[in-house]
């Protein structure tokens, strides 16, 4: 492996890929999670394949495409959740077919050979082109710039926006951003894991970094260090068994995820009992005396 | 305003047809605890949504110190008790200011203020835990120390007694006792019995608001039944 990184421009584009997607996986992971976004960013990851399917048919770059359906559906979202006559979850699962039909469609438009969109749908990590690391590059480092010019903000608005509003701090600014950074995340994390499987990529390191720290910052860092390990994991575990990377990363995951969470709360359960057993004790010897 | 900071001008406010709350007319004094009592669907809520500019009047106005900022603290807590945050952090939210300053990172005399509200509010040593470690009365002490920390005159509490039991009511309602001369409070509530004691003035709000320079006089008027 360690002689496939240095020989092999494709796995150094992977690993540079990897870390990239565990910078904003850490920021929009935890933003989207908190904000209770995730079935959202999933209607904007599948409304993108519409704008992918559109760079195919009129011949410029799909994730140009991609990333103009992600920032729309993202705005119409943004706009129709303030208007309390029509439910954001709603759109949002409209705009999840909708964009997958429109992809289908401009594709089936499309003249000659039908184009393979495993790549966008499942995710390729080891077929990144330079051109596709620029790309992520460019827009990791928006995300990450954004996340730490505003961070005290950040918290202010994820944890309680009401008293933000309150406070007369201007949420809408940041409202804005959110809404703008997780359909460009999504878009970053596209290349790595795919349409279908990014939002079990923004929801895992975060949901496991939550099971072991109490602060903001530590939950955020720790997600990206923790989405780096399976990027990087499931990109050895493609590379030797020859399977997808983004279904190698999803699937390594999402068990690892369940472990710890089983053996967390298994943990808690045997403080507990060992707790009430401790002040039984305690209780009886008291009894006793008396 | 300088012996009172909120001023409520003959204020109306209604949900489509149905009027909430109609002729506000009153003033808080500037370092007052003040009450405001009155039946489930009086319009206690709307009047605080009003003070705190989640809602704009359709009639009248309301006038607030220091350009409207103050310390509210919701019924519910408006927040996730999932959310990984520890006590200082939360705290240190109070201090941020009005005006979004991008790199801004908190400032030792920040952290001073916020260290001192936690001492306030009795949490110290309490820093460090996780907002999911804490009970219901601690995470209301938490709240209050945020509205401390902050630069906000006036600390707005919406029913902050609901679901605690008496005890954590008890102290609540002793910690507020104990703010009243560094702050204006303002409590939304239904516990008469305790809260009727400490404050200076009450507002009672039953689709209209009628203010009381005594608050005993209503509470033997609520006990008479002469208001409902």
């Amino acid at each position: 492996m360690i002689n496939a990184i240095f020989n092999y421009t494709f796995m150094q584009n992977a690993l540079i890929a990897a870390v990239l997607a565990s910078i904003v996986t850490g920021i929009i992971g935890t933003i989207a999670i908190e904000k209770k976004l995730i079935s959202m960013s999933g209607g904007i990851a599948h409304a993108s394949f519409g704008g992918i399917g559109l760079g195919y048919w009129l011949g410029f770059e799909p994730i140009w495409g991609g990333l103009l359906f992600a920032v729309g559906a993202s705005a119409l979202i943004s706009n129709i959740s303030q208007n309390k006559k029509i439910k954001a979850d709603t759109l949002t699962g409209i705009l999840w077919s909708f964009g997958m039909a429109l992809g289908i469609l401009f594709i089936a438009l499309t003249p000659g050979y039908m184009p393979d969109m495993t790549s966008y749908l499942f995710g390729d990590i080891l077929s990144i082109s330079k051109s596709s690391i620029v790309f992520m590059a460019v827009f990791t480092a928006i995300i990450l710039l954004l996340f730490v010019m505003l961070y005290n903000y950040w918290i202010i608005y994820l944890f309680d926006e009401d008293y933000a509003k309150a406070r007369k701090i201007n949420v809408g600014i940041i409202r804005a951003l959110v809404y703008l950074m997780i359909p460009v995340g999504i878009i970053v994390l596209i290349r790595i894991v795919g349409i279908i499987l990014t939002i079990a990529l923004m929801s895992i390191p975060t949901s496991i970094a939550k099971l072991f720290f109490k602060s903001f910052g530590k939950v955020v860092v720790s997600s990206v260090f923790i989405s780096m390990f399976f990027c990087i994991s499931g990109l050895l575990i493609s590379y030797y068994v020859n399977i997808p990377s983004g279904v190698c990363i999803i699937l390594f995951s999402t068990v690892v995820y369940l472990v710890l969470s089983f053996a967390r709360s298994a943990m808690q359960k045997r403080l507990h009992n060992r707790k009430m057993h401790h002040m039984n004790n305690c209780e009886n010897e008291l009894a006793h005396r008396k | 305003m300088t012996e009172n900071n909120v001023k409520f001008n003959d204020v109306r406010y209604c949900y489509g047809e149905v009027c909430a709350i109609h002729n506000a007319d009153f003033e808080i004094k500037r370092g007052s605890l003040t009450i405001f009592v009155g039946p489930n669907g009086g319009g206690k809520s709307t009047l605080i949504k009003l003070l705190s500019g989640f809602l704009k009047p359709d009639k009248g106005s309301v006038d607030v110190e220091n350009n409207g900022a103050i310390g509210y603290v919701a019924q519910g807590f408006g927040f996730d008790d999932s959310f990984p945050i520890t006590v200082k952090e939360i705290v240190l939210t109070g201090t941020l200011d009005k005006k979004i300053l991008p790199f801004k990172k908190y400032s030792k005399e920040q952290h001073k203020k916020a260290e001192e509200a936690i001492e306030k509010v009795g949490l110290k040593g309490f820093e460090k835990r996780g907002v999911s470690q804490l009970s219901g009365g601690q995470l209301k002490r938490v709240v209050i120390a945020r509205a401390l920390a902050s630069d906000a005159e006036i600390l707005v509490l919406d029913e902050p007694d609901s679901n605690l039991d008496i005890e954590a009511v008890k102290d609540l309602y002793q910690l507020l006792k104990d703010l009243k001369d560094s702050k204006t409070i303002i409590v939304a509530s239904h516990n008469i019995d305790f809260i009727l004691d400490i404050s200076d003035t009450a507002v009672y709000i039953n689709k209209t608001a009628r203010f009381f320079e005594n608050p005993q006089e209503l509470k033997e008027k609520l006990k008479e039944g002469m208001i409902i």
